[in-house]
């Protein structure tokens, strides 16, 4: 069977300068794959391109998106439109900004049907209602006639997701969305979109910085840094075993609940460099504790992993004792 | 424990609602209703809590920001919420803050070193080579170079700029640093460079740390001890190690319960407890315990009276009808 979402060798520009560069995943039905990584690797500008929602400066330079079958690419503006929102659905980190404030949520909810024709005979109020009761509000009458300024953050951001939902899409995109959340309405959000995802088969594009959220929702997860992933696995290999030393550095710099406090954290040297200025070679090597001439050289590919997965490190068998 | 640097007792910080006739407030958010805490010499307390339970009013007021309603914040055994603007400016010395957002709390217009110096120009602390003299120093503190000093904020990293922030709030020498969320704006893979500059700075210094946060795996890591705050109430504090240990108050259970371990095998055996709904309005909290909108444990009585705070170990209390519930009052 072919994946809900199948990228392969993505390329987006901005002003010339490459912000992602060569990346490529897979996202099967009732899977989570979590793309991670910190601001400008261009985890959320992968998404934006799959959505066909990249901002006016930024340029799709290259690659495939298929979405099943369909090549996203090939298809006109009318075609996308109607994919968007009815097959492919995405709910963002902002979920007041992301709403109409002078509209209803319900109004909002039931638009999509409506635009979709998806209404079949059902009352696209009444449906609009009973998915604000599915993800979880409250009172769904009332809050389906009320405006996003008269509900919570996270309430708004279940409503986000009743309308990401409501057309039952085959792959939703997950920018941050619990990331201006408070962390007991984290947990709620979380538990609902696993729900969902177990109830439906969506497949789920979980983008986050969060290595918690990861480990608690991803089946797969890839690491970018760069414009590229730099290792994908399975979420029990990779955080059992990383060979890059982003990704080992990464998850040995976060203070943990179950961890020993006040040691010395691990740290990254230097910053995420900025867009442009990408260094020559792997691009890790200036933070690099085991860079070495090879490094600063040539860009390593991805490669296999010992176990699952790939990883692009010219030195991977020795990230394992680097700490 | 000798007498603390920092003793706040039974603090209230009331917001008026306004709209009604006349200006008249209509009703009053209690931003901060009752709290006690204490800070020790070269001890960190973390104050954590989800966004709207008063943690950084209560910050705001004992950096004098924000004048309390009633109670009182003592410093060195010293009251002083009812300070006048000069001996409030004398204490600057002693009491700094670092905000969250350290590309806004910095003048663009100043170079970092002219933004270092300002605190000691206010206070007229040394002649101007002095001053540059302590700018070099300070900068090497915070892992960055003399050379840095001439330079315009632009032109650091987010992580650089938290540096600088820290520099100059160490500028006069202070006793309590105030920290409002000093991580949470930056890059995760800078987050533990500037944790380490914050413990390494607090052992060479014996500095003392107010930690306002509601990261718990970074409180869990850095604070001595820790009260948990809900609508303007302290729910819980103790030893660090051993509210998250054994956490006694049902919110504090469920907050720790709600933080996902970056673990995903340990992260599948934990149990998940959920809250129903929301934070309740603060200008309309409900009856008797703050949290029983949302309690999985709540009683009768928990509908009726706000529980106080008991004592459930050394230092440690928490305020729960259910879990801790208060030795039998004598009737009369």
């Amino acid at each position: 069977m072919s994946p809900v979402l199948h990228v392969d060798d993505l390329k987006v520009t901005i002003g010339g300068n490459p912000v992602v560069d060569g990346v490529s995943f897979d996202v099967n039905e009732g899977e989570i794959v979590s793309i991670v990584g910190e601001s400008g690797c261009g985890k959320s500008m992968t998404a934006f391109a799959v959505m066909d929602l990249l901002p006016k400066a930024a340029r799709l330079a290259g690659g495939r998106i298929m979405l099943g079958d369909t090549d996203l690419r090939a298809l006109s503006e009318a075609q996308r439109r109607n994919l968007r929102g009815n097959h492919l659905a995405m709910i963002f980190q902002e979920p007041v900004a992301s709403l109409n404030p002078l509209m209803p949520i319900g109004r909002q909810i039931a638009e999509s049907l409506i635009v979709h024709r998806k209404t079949q005979g059902r009352d696209p109020r009444l449906a609009a209602i009973a998915m604000l009761e599915e993800v979880g509000i409250p009172e769904p009458e009332i809050r389906a006639g009320q405006y996003p300024f008269e509900l919570s953050g996270g309430m708004c951001q279940r409503a986000m997701i009743a309308m990401s939902l409501i057309c039952r899409p085959r792959l939703l995109i997950a920018d941050e969305p619990t990331t201006a959340l408070d962390v007991t309405i984290q947990a709620q959000i979380l538990d609902l979109m696993k729900r969902l995802r177990d109830e439906t088969g969506a497949a789920i594009l979980l983008i986050t910085h969060d290595m918690g959220v990861v480990a608690d929702m991803a089946d797969r997860v890839a690491v970018m840094y760069a414009g590229r992933v730099i290792e994908q696995a399975p979420v029990d290999d990779i955080f059992a075993r990383q060979e890059h030393p982003y990704t080992r550095l990464l998850l040995s710099t976060i203070p943990r609940l179950d961890g020993r406090p006040k040691v010395t954290l691990p740290s990254i040297e230097g910053m995420v460099p900025d867009i442009g200025q990408w260094p020559v070679g792997c691009r890790f090597n200036p933070r690099c504790p085991l860079a070495d001439q090879p490094c600063i050289e040539a860009q390593p590919a991805l490669a296999p992993r010992r176990d699952t997965g790939f990883a692009a490190c010219w030195h991977s068998d020795r990230v394992e004792t680097m700490l | 424990m000798s007498q603390p640097l920092l003793s706040v007792r039974d603090l209230k910080v009331h917001f008026p609602i306004r709209g009604g006739l006349l200006g008249k407030p209509s009703g009053w958010v209690k931003a901060v209703d009752g709290v006690d805490i204490d800070i020790g010499r070269g001890e960190s307390v973390a104050l954590v809590g989800e966004s709207g339970c008063g943690k950084s009013t209560l910050g705001a007021a004992i950096l004098g920001m924000q004048k309390p309603t009633s109670g009182t914040i003592m410093f060195e055994g010293r009251e002083i919420s009812r300070d006048t603007a000069a001996t409030r400016r004398a204490l600057s010395r002693e009491l700094q803050i670092v905000f969250q957002d350290p590309v806004s709390a910095l003048n663009p217009k100043l170079t970092i070193g002219e933004s270092i110096a300002e605190p000691l120009a206010i206070h007229g602390v040394g002649t101007a080579g002095e001053r540059r003299d302590r700018v070099a120093e300070l900068l090497g503190l915070v892992g960055l170079h003399a050379q840095h000093a001439a330079r315009k904020p632009t032109a650091f990293s987010g992580g650089q700029r938290q540096r600088i922030v820290i520099a100059r709030a160490l500028a006069l020498n202070p006793k309590l640093l105030i920290l409002d969320e000093p991580v949470s704006a930056l890059d995760v893979s800078i987050r533990s460079q500037i944790l380490n500059l914050l413990l390494d700075l607090q052992k060479r210094f014996g500095l003392s740390y107010l930690f306002i946060s509601h990261d718990l795996s970074v409180v869990r890591h850095f604070a001595d001890r820790v009260a948990v705050m809900y609508l303007g109430h302290i729910v819980e504090s103790g030893a660090t190690g051993d509210v998250f240990a054994n956490p006694v108050h049902p919110y504090t259970e469920a907050l720790l319960s709600a933080v996902p371990l970056p673990d995903p095998v340990a992260q599948r055996s934990r149990r998940r407890i959920v809250l129903k709904g929301d934070l309740p309005s603060p200008a309309n909290p409900p009856k008797g315990c703050k949290f029983v909108t949302r309690c999985p444990l709540a009683e009768a009585v928990c509908h009726e009276t706000h529980p106080p705070l008991v004592g459930v170990g050394d230092g440690w209390q928490a305020a729960c009808h259910v879990r801790a519930p208060a030795p039998l009052a004598i009737p009369g």
